[in-house]
């Protein structure tokens, strides 16, 4: 299998194309496309003339329209803009944990994200860079809709991770993701969120202010959910955390506990800040999972 | 208390404490789970910390509890199995006595000669007090067997219990029975207790048989080589064994032995004949007044004088004027021993006894249509009929049970299915009457008469020479031609017979009635089922005809015949052995006819409580077959469910301990190292020793169940708690 091709899930592929990608909160950008402006009235495209209601934008009252009739309208257009996504992956030493021996840890899953995401948005036009990250940025592909943009994101994600270090730091990553991103951009975070979550939150939010229309894909492992331990062990860490022995039944209750409680709150602080966030496993096979979080992201944002 | 309590604690099976160790399982386990521990590298460090700070302190406290309980429930469970128990020195005083546990196997005869009453109190009453004082005088950690003798000798208590009150409950639900003592299968039955506690180490090694019984003669045996003798010796070797006589020095006692009715099957107007056999034993000439009861109603009195240790046979007679079943009973006035003062009889009183004749077209058939033809009409006024003739072909489509007696005279027995037909119905009870003439010999193939020969327990060899035979009344012991007893010329002896089947008998079941003078038999009788067949194994002829045709008698020509073939008759309708009357211990059966494959018939008992019998499948004839065996109770049994096929029986006791023989307890075969129990002393009655408080040893071992039980529910509640929060 060439290294172009086992990126490449083409089963899932072909389900998500006729879905197509559009963000929700609309992204101002530099080439027409399929997407709508979040800049009503800054558009060439007039779309139509409505009665003014309190609380309308004084600037978009059509003056000409009132001289004739005597009534207030406003003006309203219809403009559509290019989609720039970034999108950043987690290559810390968490993501490469996998329960299954024969299965995809979750930086390979995460991986095959990425590429089907980059295929998707430069088929459309749109434009879409790549940033891996443990706990600072180490590789950035600037967005771009050109076809060799896939072949690019490849040979990014298997570049070498040596020097890099094992941990991550999540906020550290979104505070440079921020600096670098002069306009809004549609980020998507693959990660597996192992983080001071507070920090993460706090972060999000800055870069939520700044514009930015977030997706966060939160991948986990079966095993790290379901906790399916059954006799004494010692849990080394994969992040230079140590190791921690139990007996895996006395506590398994509380863990899968505390997980199910980590995760409602990435979820209630994604939803919060207005943001997109989806759960997968690894034990998902991706053709099912990405057409659905991108339909149901397409149907909540209308 | 001034003493205060020195406790003392022991153990009923100290092996069993060896069980304690299975108190380290749950450690071993625990250990080993411990040490088996495998690497896992693991993303979510952070959150597993987190878990593992907050969850240690509770989980290891969660774990160390179970674990405890867990212990806690193998060596409770140990604890329970070694029985211990405890006491205090201050007021236990066999502690003082310092012996070892003992198991004490009680054997107590229950027959019929136990009821008997002397001070007030019977010789059974008087055994279980006994029973109750050694149990009073037992020791923590004792503990007993019980086994009744009665027929057949029963284990009560065959695993021997430490519990005693258990032991009290089964002696105070004891009752003499009618039944007599069958020692020899009741020390069988303690040889092999003896035998099991002495392999079992929970047991006390120390064994003690105590048999209290009246020593009846009929059943014991001062002969070391009788099977009773052996079984006591055997006994005697591997256990201390005790005798304990119950019997009387001068025991009085007046008994109906036996009551023999003339006839079983009587007719209605027809005088039945009861003769009695009475007996006294000890006590001084005595007018005794005996009366003959009919359905609880007193039809006949005769008083008769009975000296001491005299049998007398008297008779009392009546005639019953109803058919049916009905229930006869002679009394005598109640003694010390009231079982054997009455003796209950089922007779069934006919209208008249219905005979079918099968005629094969021979020549003998008039003959026994007129002998046997009853005075009167022979058609009743309901239209029944109450003897028909009918050929061999048409019997085969009637109702046999409807019919009495069934005749066939020189049978060919080739009509397909008639042996069967026949077998079936005397098998249920019926009675046959065959006559074998040279048809049989013509006509029935060679493996009919073979099968014919199985039914009437005879090997059927064939005809014999043609000759002039004689009768051998056979010193007329037959009821059939004791009449002709001292009447030479009445003609039974004269009776000319040319010719006869030869046969041989085969089966025990059969009784020669007439035989010939070379000793071949002539007349037998066969019980087959429930029923009787008799065989003329001549054609009973008029004696003409000559060569081929010649007959093989002249009996129906003889004036022996028409007495000879009533008496038959008489005989085997008052032989039936469709009984209704039946010694203690021996089974009642009865048919059920009903559509259902199972019929429940419901039997009430002498002291009315009421049995519910499943009866058989239905046999080929469509009938249901029960059968009864606990006839423990002296008295009437009836059948009251289905109330259609509504059956009186009656039983009553085998009267050979009635005469209360007993033999002397220095005679017995066995060590006499101990005083036996004077029964004349009346034993202090102590109905309060039931309400004592419950044994120690039981009581130890009730408490750590109990704790047992408590550990169990709360391991399961715990396990259960840590389970959810697992889950």
């Amino acid at each position: 299998m060439s290294s172009l091709t086992k990126y490449f899930d083409p089963e899932t592929l072909a389900r998500i194309r006729p879905l197509g990608i559009r963000a929700r909160t609309l992204v101002e950008g530099l080439v027409a496309g399929l997407h709508r402006s979040p800049l009503r009235g800054q558009s060439l495209e007039f779309s139509q003339h409505r009665e003014y209601v309190p609380g309308d934008d004084l600037r978009q009252v059509d003056w000409k329209v009132f001289a004739r009739s005597d009534k207030y309208y406003v003006r309203q257009f219809e403009d559509e803009t290019n989609l720039t996504a970034m999108v950043l992956l987690d290559q810390s030493e968490s993501m490469d944990y996998s329960s299954n021996p024969n299965g995809l840890t979750k930086l390979q899953y995460g991986e095959m994200i990425v590429c089907s995401l980059v295929f998707l948005i430069t088929a459309q036009q749109d434009s879409v860079g790549i940033a891996t990250f443990t706990d600072q940025i180490h590789q950035w592909l600037r967005p771009s809709s050109s076809p060799a943009q896939l072949d690019d994101a490849v040979r990014l994600l298997e570049m070498s991770r040596s020097g890099q270090s094992n941990q991550s730091n999540l906020a550290e990553v979104f505070s440079q993701c921020s600096n670098r991103l002069s306009k809004p951009n549609l980020i998507v975070v693959v990660s597996d969120l192992f983080d001071d979550l507070d920090s993460v939150l706090k972060r999000l939010s800055i870069l939520r202010r700044a514009g930015h229309d977030l997706l966060i894909l939160h991948l986990l492992d079966p095993w790290e959910q379901s906790f399916p331990f059954d006799s004494s062990c010692e849990f080394q860490g994969l992040e230079g955390q140590g190791s921690l022995t139990a007996d895996p039944l006395l506590i398994a209750g509380a863990y899968r506990k505390a997980m199910t409680d980590f995760c409602s709150q990435v979820e209630m602080g994604c939803l919060k800040l207005n943001c997109d966030y989806f759960r997968m496993t690894t034990d998902q096979s991706l053709s099912v999972a990405l057409p659905d979080i991108l339909s149901r992201r397409l149907l909540r944002k209308g | 208390m001034t003493g205060g309590l020195i406790a003392q604690i022991g153990f009923g099976s100290l092996f069993m404490l060896t069980w304690m160790a299975a108190g380290m399982i749950p450690i071993v386990l625990y250990l080993l789970r411990k040490r088996s521990r495998s690497t896992v590298p693991w993303a979510a460090m952070r959150l597993l910390r987190q878990v593992i700070l907050q969850e240690s302190r509770r989980s290891s406290l969660q774990q160390w509890l179970l674990l405890v309980t867990r212990i806690a429930i193998m060596l409770i469970l140990a604890l329970a199995l070694a029985r211990p128990f405890w006491g205090d020195l201050a007021s236990t005083s066999s502690l003082a006595e310092s012996r070892s546990s003992r198991l004490i196997i009680f054997v107590l005869d229950t027959s019929y000669s136990m009821g008997y009453r002397s001070d007030q109190t019977t010789r059974l009453e008087m055994a279980k007090e006994r029973i109750r004082e050694l149990v009073r005088e037992s020791q923590l950690g004792d503990a007993f067997g019980l086994v009744v003798l009665d027929r057949p000798a029963r284990s009560i208590i065959r695993r021997p219990t430490f519990a005693s009150n258990a032991l009290l409950d089964e002696v105070r639900q004891l009752n003499d029975s009618a039944l007599d003592c069958d020692l020899e299968s009741g020390l069988a039955i303690v040889n092999e207790i003896v035998a099991d506690a002495r392999q079992d180490q929970g047991m006390p090694k120390q064994i003690d048989v105590v048999i209290l019984s009246d020593l009846g003669a009929d059943a014991w045996s001062t002969d070391p080589a009788s099977p009773v003798g052996v079984l006591l010796g055997q006994l005697d070797e591997i256990s201390n064994v005790t005798v304990e006589s119950f019997a009387s020095s001068d025991p009085m006692n007046t008994a109906i032995l036996s009551v023999t009715p003339s006839t079983k099957r009587a007719l209605v107007g027809q005088p039945i004949r009861f003769d009695v056999k009475l007996a006294a034993v000890g006590g001084s000439v005595q007018t005794i007044p005996v009366r003959l009861e009919q359905d609880g109603r007193t039809v006949a009195t005769l008083d008769t004088e009975l000296g001491p240790d005299q049998t007398i046979d008297v008779q009392l007679q009546t005639v019953s004027r109803q058919p049916g079943k009905r229930l006869f009973s002679i009394v005598i006035p109640p003694d010390n021993l009231p079982i054997d003062n009455r003796w209950d009889l089922v007779v069934e009183v006919q209208n008249e006894i219905r005979i079918l004749i099968v005629d094969s077209e021979s020549r003998g058939v008039n003959a026994w249509k007129l002998a046997l033809n009853p005075p009167g009409a022979t058609v009743r006024p309901d239209g029944s009929e109450v003897m028909r003739v009918v050929t061999e072909s048409e019997w085969l489509s009637l109702r046999l049970q409807e019919w009495d007696v069934i005749v066939l005279n020189d049978p060919t027995m080739t009509v397909p299915g008639q042996l069967n037909r026949l077998r079936n119905y005397v098998q249920s009870g019926g009675l046959a009457v065959l006559a074998l003439g040279p048809k049989l010999w013509s006509d029935a193939s060679p493996r009919t008469r073979d099968n014919l020969g199985q039914l009437l327990g005879l090997e059927l060899a064939e005809p014999s020479q043609w000759g002039d035979w004689v009768l051998d009344p056979l010193q007329y012991a037959s009821p059939i031609i004791n009449v002709f007893e001292g009447f030479p010329g009445a003609g039974l002896l004269t009776t000319p017979i040319y010719r006869y089947w030869q046969a041989e008998v085969r089966s025990d079941a059969v009784v020669t009635d007439i035989g010939l003078s070379g000793g071949a038999p002539l007349l037998v009788r066969s019980s087959v089922g429930s029923g009787v067949i008799a065989c003329l194994l001549t054609a009973a002829q008029d004696g003409r005809g000559s060569g081929e045709s010649r007959s093989w008698s002249a009996m129906t020509s003889w004036p022996s015949f028409l007495p000879l073939a009533q008496q038959l008759i008489q005989t085997l309708v008052s032989t039936r052995v469709g009984e209704y009357n039946r010694v203690a211990g021996q089974e009642l059966a009865g048919t059920v006819e009903s559509p259902e494959v199972v019929v429940e018939v419901i039997l009430q008992r002498p002291d009315q409580s009421k049995s519910s019998i499943l009866a058989e499948p239905r046999d080929a004839s469509g009938r249901s077959i029960w059968r009864y065996s606990r006839t423990d109770q002296r008295g009437v049994y009836r059948i009251v469910a289905p109330e259609d096929r509504q059956q009186l029986f009656a039983v009553n006791i085998d009267s050979k301990q009635s005469r209360l023989e007993s033999i002397d307890l220095s005679d017995l075969p066995i060590r006499q190292d101990r005083v036996p129990l004077d029964a004349s002393h009346p034993l202090p009655l102590d109905s309060d020793v039931n309400s004592r408080a419950l044994p120690l040893p039981e009581y130890g071992s009730r408490l750590l169940l109990l704790l047992l039980g408590t550990l169990l529910i709360g391991e399961s509640l715990l396990a259960c708690f840590m389970g959810r929060s697992v889950g």
